[in-house]
């Protein structure tokens, strides 16, 4: 099993508290959807869990390791994720950028990309350049990449955006199959989208963070669901800050 | 060693060009300087009738040319990866952060640097037999030492160039500043490197492996930045 814990988790900017984060502790077979206004602190909090940002204090583990500058590097390769898609790919084509992921994530390098391709519902070939490719399908091309080295822990930063409605089902669907023995973590608008498929939620308001509470409590505490559960927490962080 | 084969087999489809380019420039320079020494009798060209002189002024002037083609290059598979969001994609391999930028970078130098000595070598040494069959300088060809000498201070400089442009670049996150600073490097260097190797080849040789020398030490301490750096 695997499990990720945060505790104490802070980040300042510019003398503002932007993560404030007690504890939160996710496990595998479970999927976690991570809701909060724009500008909570979900994608900050994505991040500290993924290197990108170094927090000023607190501790993210995964069962026995800690991340820190030494750990990262073997951290990393038990995440997949997915964030705001960067132009620096749009130059290269699908093959050089999976030769890419492969080789750094000493991967077997397949005879060719059709399967991989095939398993998010993509009908192209690896010479195209990535930049010619609609949103939604760079969206899930970035997807295949994250799930091809089999991590324990699956980031997704609003994998809905820009998708269509057979490329929500999609996602949804790998989502599903990918939760029973990894960490997912998601972040969504849509609570539409998020009741569909996640088993759990936290709440994030003004980098704070609510406890992790299952989606049925949430139904049956709720009159109106996760809205309602949101709406609670971040009235609370509020009248707070 | 293994992520550095990986890099230098993704940039060799570069050196094809980058060879090509530097020998059609050398010959091209090479060859413009020494038919105006030979063509235009007027006083200030008197210095294009010494063989090194011509030496020094053509490979300068492919130094120049090819140290910004260079920075577009290195802008498109060095500076995109570590300015703005772009960084995400970087730092999410799972390799030290500091020993791939190093990686990237000496890879990049060793393809660019054996492009160029060998195009710079190729060129000279065609333009020295040619200039046996159908002489166009009065002066006697520069010997194989003056003409290592120019060739490895030309790559020196043109690399460090590339490197540090990069490297503004980086902390200034932008590939367009990167553009920026490689044409004022141009500027600045290109000056005193004409002046110091027509003087003397040796003098410019130092210059350029003090130039490395110091691309070096940058490009420590712009590694170090990176291993700390955050994406916000």
């Amino acid at each position: 099993m695997t499990r990720i814990t945060i505790e104490h988790l802070t980040k300042s900017l510019s003398g503002r508290n932007i993560l404030q984060v007690k504890n939160l502790s996710c496990e595998s077979g479970e999927v976690y959807g991570l809701v909060g206004p724009n500008g909570a602190g979900k994608t900050t909090l994505l991040k500290c869990i993924c290197g990108l940002i170094i927090p000023d204090g607190g501790e993210i583990q995964l069962n026995e390791l800690v991340l820190d500058r030494r750990t990262r590097s073997t951290f990393l390769k038990h995440i997949g994720s997915v964030f705001a898609q960067s132009d620096s790919i749009f130059d290269l084509t699908i093959d050089t950028l999976l030769t890419e992921h492969y080789h750094y994530f000493c991967l077997k390098r397949p005879k060719d990309w059709h399967e991989l391709l095939q398993n998010v519902a993509l009908e192209i070939t690896p010479k195209q350049k990535i930049g010619s490719l609609s949103l939604g399908m760079r969206q899930r091309l970035l997807l295949a990449l994250a799930i091809s080295h089999d991590p324990s822990i699956l980031i997704l930063d609003e994998p809905f955006n820009g998708l269509d409605p057979d490329g929500v089902n999609l996602t949804k669907k790998l989502i599903n199959n990918l939760a029973k023995d990894k960490v997912v973590i998601i972040t969504s608008h849509s609570f539409a989208d998020l009741n569909d498929i996640i088993t759990q939620s936290v709440v994030i308001a003004h980098g704070q963070t609510s406890g992790v509470k299952k989606l049925a409590a949430i139904k049956s505490d709720f009159t109106d669901g996760l809205a309602d559960f949101y709406r609670e927490f971040v009235r609370h962080t509020n009248s707070l800050n | 060693m293994r992520n550095l084969h990986f890099e230098i087999s993704r940039l060799s489809k570069f050196f094809g060009s980058l060879n090509l380019t530097t020998m059609v420039l050398q010959l091209l320079f090479l060859y413009f300087f020494a038919l105006v020494g030979r063509f235009d009798r007027s006083d200030d060209s008197n210095i294009l009738t010494h063989s090194n002189v011509i030496l020094a002024l053509a490979t300068t002037g492919t130094m120049c040319a090819l140290a910004i083609y260079g920075t577009v290059v290195a802008c498109q598979i060095l500076v995109g990866n570590y300015v703005g969001t772009n960084k995400s994609q970087t730092y999410l391999l799972p390799v030290g952060r500091k020993s791939l930028f190093y990686t990237k970078l000496a890879a990049f130098s060793l393809v660019v640097a054996s492009a160029m000595i060998v195009g710079l070598f190729i060129a000279d040494l065609v333009f020295n037999i040619l200039e046996f069959l159908f002489q166009l300088m009065t002066e006697q060809p520069t010997g194989i030492l003056d003409l290592l000498t120019s060739v490895f201070a030309g790559t020196f400089l043109t690399i460090a160039i590339i490197l540090l442009s990069s490297f503004i670049g980086i902390k200034l996150n932008g590939k367009v500043k990167s553009m920026i600073a490689s044409i004022v490097l141009v500027i600045l260097f290109s000056n005193l490197a004409a002046i110091t190797m027509m003087a003397s080849k040796f003098i410019t040789l130092i210059v350029a492996v003090v130039s490395m020398v110091i691309v070096i030490l940058v490009g420590l301490t712009m590694g170090n930045g990176i291993e700390n750096d955050e994406v916000l």
